[in-house]
């Protein structure tokens, strides 16, 4: 299956060849799972994001359009335009505790507790984000790639993706590292 | 990794709470696989690509050299974009047009629109006032046109010149509509113009052919004519009222005839003797109304001449033997028909004077009498210059053969 090239996988998806397109599925759709996961914290949302993203790739080569390189990026592209698109039609969903959920049994529940708040905080941190710069932070630390694949997702040149880069992380400080100093300073 | 020396390490450790690994159910998996490939396949089986859609590569190959390459195929923004390229070259290139209209000149292409255009400014305005100021500003360019063609050795045509003075009769117009100081002030505004303009003509220098010639008097009959408008609005500005309340009447009846409606009231007027309904004043020269400035002129006969009536003449029309003195009646009693009695000095009945008074007359036997008058002379109705002859000369006047104007 590695031996396919981003190139052989997309002459065969045009050719609609099922085994081609089974094999972008299973290499691309676990990433983008976990890509939409991290945004949406959602495992029904994620799964429509794949499904979603999934869907728009077979249209747009249906249409005779489509990427002509960079399959991956393509794909995240995808992903990523609908999940902006979700958090412009509706505001993000409050997370509730239900009486009914079980902990962990190999996790204490404060710490279980303490992960889903600082993942909340992070999510409300990237939301404060563009859309470009929230997806240069996911893709450049979170998924690890580098610059270049990042711009060919973004299909903005390299030096406009450090850019972004430097703003994100920069206000992500202020959010995250120097707001909370900030309190503690307060509190104490 | 590289990404590693790029940022904070405290915000390293916050971001790295999201990587976790999460669990994606495998039966969710394979259900969403499925259905992929299930898509696919019904893709695979009855779509290719479109026809249209097969040779659309060359286009954007095209239009990623001048436009930004589209990241996504985007039927809306297509559409939007469309509509609005439309609507940008209907508005552009409609106001372009109209911008480049305003300085045509009768005999060009976009001079339609020059007029189509100043129609719908007049419409758009509500305002009396500035009406009135739009009507005097289109009048000036009406003007101009007309200068500027004879200027350029042409001649403007009759449409041309009752263009202009019909927009001249608007001002007017629209100056009554106004309050009575203002349209006072409005008139005099409007008498400036035309006497400028009038002057303007005098100074025009045509190529000397007569058609030009006649086209310029016209032209400046025509401005002094309403100017003469102007000084009865001055002097009795609800009698200037009362006639443009006719002359918009006139045009209410022909509406399909814009030709000068003044001149279609001018030849309307009633009765002679009624007066000219349009001025109060002397008559100017060349202005149409008062004696005509024939001294040999001969009728010309042909009946047609006077288009005011073809009726029979009735008493005091003016038509029959005029009164000569020393002229002895026909004796037969049948030269005049209109009355039995004894003609009055001065009544327009009864023998003529002929040209020459001190001739004696010789009474007639009565076959040179017109038992009737004759086209020739129900085609001088009102003519008061020297008289013309009709059958004979002053010393053959034989009765009803003199003065056919009878009174004078």
């Amino acid at each position: 299956m590695n031996s396919f090239t981003e190139q052989d996988l997309l002459i065969g998806a045009r050719a609609y060849d099922l085994n081609i397109l089974g094999m972008i599925y299973d290499r691309y759709s676990p990433g983008i799972y976990r890509y939409a996961m991290r945004l949406l914290g959602d495992e029904c949302l994620a799964e429509d994001c794949v499904a979603e993203t999934f869907s728009r790739f077979l249209k747009v080569i249906r249409s005779g359009l489509g990427p002509k390189d960079h399959l991956q990026a393509y794909l995240y592209r995808i992903a990523h335009n609908w999940i902006t698109d979700r958090y412009r039609r509706q505001p993000p969903t409050p997370i509730t505790l239900d009486d009914s959920m079980h902990a962990d049994k190999n996790t204490l529940p404060e710490l279980q507790t303490e992960t889903i708040m600082e993942q909340k905080e992070v999510l409300l941190a990237l939301r404060s984000l563009t859309a470009d710069q929230r997806q240069v932070v996911i893709l450049r630390f979170i998924e690890g790639w580098g610059n270049e694949e990042v711009a060919a997702a973004l299909e903005k040149p390299v030096g406009a993706i450090k850019a972004l880069q430097h703003r994100a992380l920069e206000t992500l400080r202020i959010c995250l590292v120097k707001g909370k100093k900030d309190d503690i300073d307060g509190i104490k | 990794m590289e990404s590693n020396n790029e940022i904070d390490p405290g915000l390293r450790k916050k971001l790295s709470v999201l990587q976790l690994e999460y669990e994606r159910d495998p039966e969710k998996v394979k259900r969403g696989r499925s259905a992929f490939l299930q898509e696919a396949e019904q893709f695979a089986k009855t779509v290719s690509p479109l026809n249209k859609m097969r040779h659309n590569g060359w286009i954007n190959s095209i239009q990623s050299i001048f436009m930004f390459r589209k990241k996504e195929h985007t039927p809306m923004f297509n559409t939007l974009m469309t509509i609005m390229l439309v609507f940008t070259l209907v508005l552009g290139g409609g106001g372009t047009t109209l911008v480049a209209a305003q300085n045509t000149q009768p005999d060009q292409p976009l001079y339609g629109i020059k007029l189509w255009s100043e129609q719908f400014r007049s419409n758009l305005t509500n305002n009396p006032q500035n009406k009135y100021q739009l009507s005097l500003e289109f009048a000036d360019r009406r003007f101009e046109e007309i200068q500027n063609l004879f200027q350029s050795g042409g001649i403007p045509t009759e449409e041309i010149q009752n263009r202009y003075i019909n927009q001249v009769e608007q001002t007017i117009r629209f100056a009554m509509s106004l309050s009575d100081d203002r349209a006072l002030n409005a008139l005099q505004q409007i008498q400036e113009r035309l006497q400028i303009q009038n002057q303007a003509l005098l100074q025009v220098k045509t190529d000397g052919t007569v058609n030009a010639d006649a086209s310029l008097t016209r032209t400046r009959l025509m401005i002094q004519e309403r100017l003469n408008w102007i000084e009865g609005g001055l002097s009795n500005l609800n009698q200037l009222r009362e006639q443009i309340r006719q002359q918009e009447k006139v045009h209410e009846q022909d509406p399909q005839n814009p030709e000068s409606n003044a001149e279609q009231a001018t030849r309307s007027i009633p009765e002679g003797g009624a007066g000219n309904p349009w001025t109060t004043g002397t008559p100017t020269p060349y202005s149409g109304y008062g004696p005509g400035d024939c001294t040999n002129c001969t009728p010309s006969g042909n009946g047609e001449s006077n288009p005011w009536t073809t009726g029979t003449p009735t008493p005091y029309s003016g038509y029959g033997p005029g009164d000569c003195e020393n002229c002895t009646p026909s004796g037969n009693g049948e030269s005049n028909p209109w009355t039995t009695g004894t003609p009055t000095p001065y009544s327009g009945y009864g023998p003529g004077p002929g040209s020459d008074p001190s001739q004696t007359c010789t009474p007639g036997t009565g076959d040179d009498i017109m038992p009737q008058p004759t086209q020739q002379q129900i085609g001088q109705p009102t003519q008061a210059g020297p008289q013309p002859t009709t059958t004979g000369t002053g010393s053959q006047a034989t009765p009803g053969s003199g003065d056919p104007g009878g009174k004078h």
